[in-house]
């Protein structure tokens, strides 16, 4: 009886840390290429949108790009649920919780850099210099969360990351005047850059899917 | 499965060294898994030596998990 009770809880906890385990090493698979595709979608409308308004001062600049990456992340989180509950899965399981836990601190100090800037009445060429500086917190988030993810996120963090900082370093050494509006920018890293990885990620699961 | 479940993907000798299984006797096993959908094998290069890799699908997560669900339920049975 007693090695019967023995046998049992050591049954119980070697499927308790095979659980743990399992939970522990899952990659957030969910919904990536619909979400890449829809943010790219909005990213380029957005871009269009500033370019055709002129929404060139600082505060119109962020209020806009502000209130589209609120779209993008109500849009992002309607269909990763809409994914979850058409597997059967629930939606906030331990891997959304991490990549959503990775995400948040450079997301957040990017918002708030911008935002700090945009109300301390930094306006003219600097608006540009805020479109760089948020392209590399979030390539700072994709990188964090690629720990969580699949392989190419991180791949994609870094490009965020090499692009801007790279064109900063150029413009500053080179002393370059840039002509370019922000809102090119924006389009180029949050429409462009989202639409080309969406589409990857689309092929790519299409190619796997056929084999 | 349990160790493909407790990692994002393992190679073909980490497998079969940890298993303490020949390569014949693990093939056979994964080529099974396969078929029934619940791993994928991926062949690449590393160090120009070929590297085969393999994780589990989805499909090969989800049927883990109600397997690991079905166990504990039997374990609670026996306990009361």
């Amino acid at each position: 009886m007693q090695s019967n009770h023995m046998e049992t809880n050591w049954a119980e906890e070697n499927l308790q840390t095979i659980r743990t385990l399992m939970e522990r090493s899952a990659l957030y698979r969910r919904a990536l290429a619909p979400i890449m595709l829809f943010a790219g979608s909005l990213g380029s409308i957005t871009a269009a949108a500033g370019l055709v308004f002129h929404l060139d001062s600082g505060r119109a600049f962020t209020g806009l790009w502000f209130g589209a990456a609120i779209v993008v992340v109500a849009g992002a989180f309607l269909i990763a649920r809409r994914q979850a509950l058409k597997d059967n899965e629930p939606f906030w399981s331990p891997p959304t919780r991490r990549v959503a836990q990775a995400l948040l601190p450079p997301l957040t100090a990017g918002m708030s850099v911008v935002l700090i800037f945009t109300l301390a009445g930094f306006e003219g060429g600097f608006v540009r210099v805020l479109a760089f500086l948020w392209a590399i917190f979030y390539g700072c988030a994709l990188h964090a969360a690629g720990f969580f993810m699949t392989r190419g996120m991180k791949v994609f963090g870094w490009i965020y990351i090499g692009i801007a900082c790279g064109a900063l370093l150029f413009l500053a050494f080179t002393n370059t005047d840039l002509v370019l509006s922000a809102h090119w920018l924006m389009g180029f890293f949050f429409g462009v850059l989202h639409l080309a990885y969406g589409a990857y990620l689309y092929l790519t699961e299409k190619g796997k899917n056929a084999a | 499965m349990s160790m493909l479940a407790a990692a994002p993907e393992l190679s073909f000798t980490e497998l079969r060294d940890a298993l303490a299984m020949t390569d014949g006797n693990l093939t056979t096993h994964i080529r099974a898994l396969q078929q029934e959908g619940y791993v994928a094998v991926a062949k690449s290069f590393q160090n120009r030596r070929p590297l085969t890799t393999c994780s589990l699908t989805a499909a090969g997560r989800k049927a883990f998990a109600e397997y690991i669900n079905l166990l504990e339920q039997i374990v609670r049975q026996t306990k009361k």
